[in-house]
């Protein structure tokens, strides 16, 4: 039977004759041979066939790795140049911390919603309590001593109440103002009016050791102790070793001065 | 990366505008929402010495002037400090029947914008009362009474309004101007 007009058998199913035909494929040539050329394929359309796949058309054996290993070395790259930007850019505490205004004694420091000053600064071993009647002891000693700063606070337009007081030493140590006894100037309860100045005295209890490199620090935090990017007034007091020693020895009491309208 | 990659995630990136504009969105309406209504900034007022509607009642400042001779309780004088000068308030209320007006401050404001509390500090001894929107006597069922607020200024500054804030309903308050 001619192998070009009649149906093939494979198997169980004919195979149709004609340019498909697995059994009517010329063979493949042999090396050095030309390869067959296509006859039942029209001329236009042998270019189509012969085109490879399209997820097949790129496959190399070397590339897919190098992708890998430069994906991978991307990744590391990355992850590098993150914990280098993260080592350097300040923490959340240090970019929020509050803006200090630095100042000097006798001249006023804006504090954004209020202006403070130090007037004068003294000391005692010894304390009277300013609500006799109430506290527990009439005097309060210390092991180290008192520190007695006068301020004045002006608010600057609407009420605001300074509700942080403390001193701080050279290596960054914070001493609160005491709250051995009442203190209403600093403790929340003095509310102070815009362009209404009010002086009084604070009292701090500090190592001696630490009161040559004091300076006080005052802001107002609100009702949550906010001080988040807010100012805070920074003034040395510069107290001598010698006058701190004298404020050691000295015995008599020292009574606070209570916060009252100043022109 | 080359232009086919743009081509062929065109829809993606077109898609990635309004999600991020969605995704955005409840969170910064809701913090601006929060910075508005945290001050109040919107004053509801009317002609001097009139009425005022806010927060469910009616409210009217009838005399704000200097009191030189403020009293304590004991009807003895209070001292006023140097430098400053106090001022008495006087407010009318018409609170309808069920509506209470709860959580309201009242403040004074000056013609330079600057506020005050009332009941300072240095006039802690004034015969003063402690709610500034309610009657002083708590028994008082009546739909209209009065109240009375003292503030201390610089004795330079000239108030020109008084603010009554009502929490619930910032950032609006009333802002009444006197007679």
């Amino acid at each position: 039977m001619p192998a070009t007009a009649a149906a093939v058998t494979v198997g169980t199913a004919a195979w149709p004759a004609g340019p498909g035909n697995p059994d009517q494929q010329a063979p493949w040539p042999a090396p050095g041979q030309a390869p067959p050329v296509d006859t039942a394929t029209p001329p236009d359309r042998q270019d189509d066939e012969h085109r490879p796949i399209r997820s097949h058309r790129r496959r190399q054996v070397h590339r897919p790795i190098v992708r890998r290993l430069g994906a991978a070395a991307a990744v590391i790259v990355a992850l590098a140049v993150g914990e280098v930007i993260t080592d350097h850019v300040p923490d959340t505490d240090t970019q929020q911390k509050p803006f200090i205004h630095t100042g000097s004694i006798g001249k006023p420091v804006d504090v954004r919603t209020f202006d403070a000053s130090v007037l004068s600064v003294r000391g005692a071993a010894v304390i009277e309590d300013p609500d006799p009647n109430i506290a527990a002891s009439p005097t309060h000693d210390t092991s180290g001593v008192w520190v007695l700063v006068r301020i004045r606070l002006v608010a600057a337009n609407e009420p605001v109440a300074v509700t942080y007081a403390a001193v701080q030493d050279a290596e960054g140590r914070t001493y609160l103002a005491s709250t051995r006894f009442h203190q209403p100037f600093v403790d929340g309860g003095r509310m102070l009016q815009p362009g209404v100045p009010v002086a009084g005295e604070v009292a701090f209890e500090v190592p001696v050791a630490v009161v040559p490199q004091l300076s006080i620090r005052l802001a107002s935090p609100g009702l949550f102790d906010d001080f988040r990017m807010d100012a805070m007034a920074d003034i040395p007091l510069g107290i001598s070793t010698g006058t701190a020693q004298q404020w050691k020895a000295t015995t008599t009491a020292a009574t606070v001065a209570p916060p009252e309208v100043v022109q | 990366m080359n232009p086919g990659w743009w081509r062929r995630n065109r829809w993606g990136l077109l898609l990635l505008v309004p999600a991020l504009a969605l995704a955005l969105y409840s969170p910064v309406k809701t913090g601006y929402r929060m910075y508005w209504k945290a001050e109040p900034r919107q004053p509801v007022s009317g002609t001097p010495g009139s009425w005022v509607a806010y927060d469910g009642a009616r409210m009217r400042l009838t005399r704000l002037a200097a009191d030189t001779g403020p009293q304590d309780f004991l009807g003895d004088p209070v001292a006023i400090p140097a430098g400053t000068q106090a001022w008495k308030a006087t407010v009318d209320f018409d609170v309808p029947h069920g509506v209470k007006l709860s959580l309201c401050t009242v403040s004074l404001e000056t013609a330079d914008g600057k506020t005050f509390s009332p009941g300072p500090d240095d006039l802690k001894d004034l015969d003063a009362p402690f709610d500034y929107c309610t009657p002083e006597d708590p028994d008082d069922k009546s739909a209209k009474y009065q109240t009375v607020a003292y503030f201390l200024l610089p004795r330079e500054a000239h108030p020109v309004a008084l603010r009554v804030v009502a929490k619930t309903k910032l950032p609006d308050y009333a802002r009444l101007t006197p007679p």
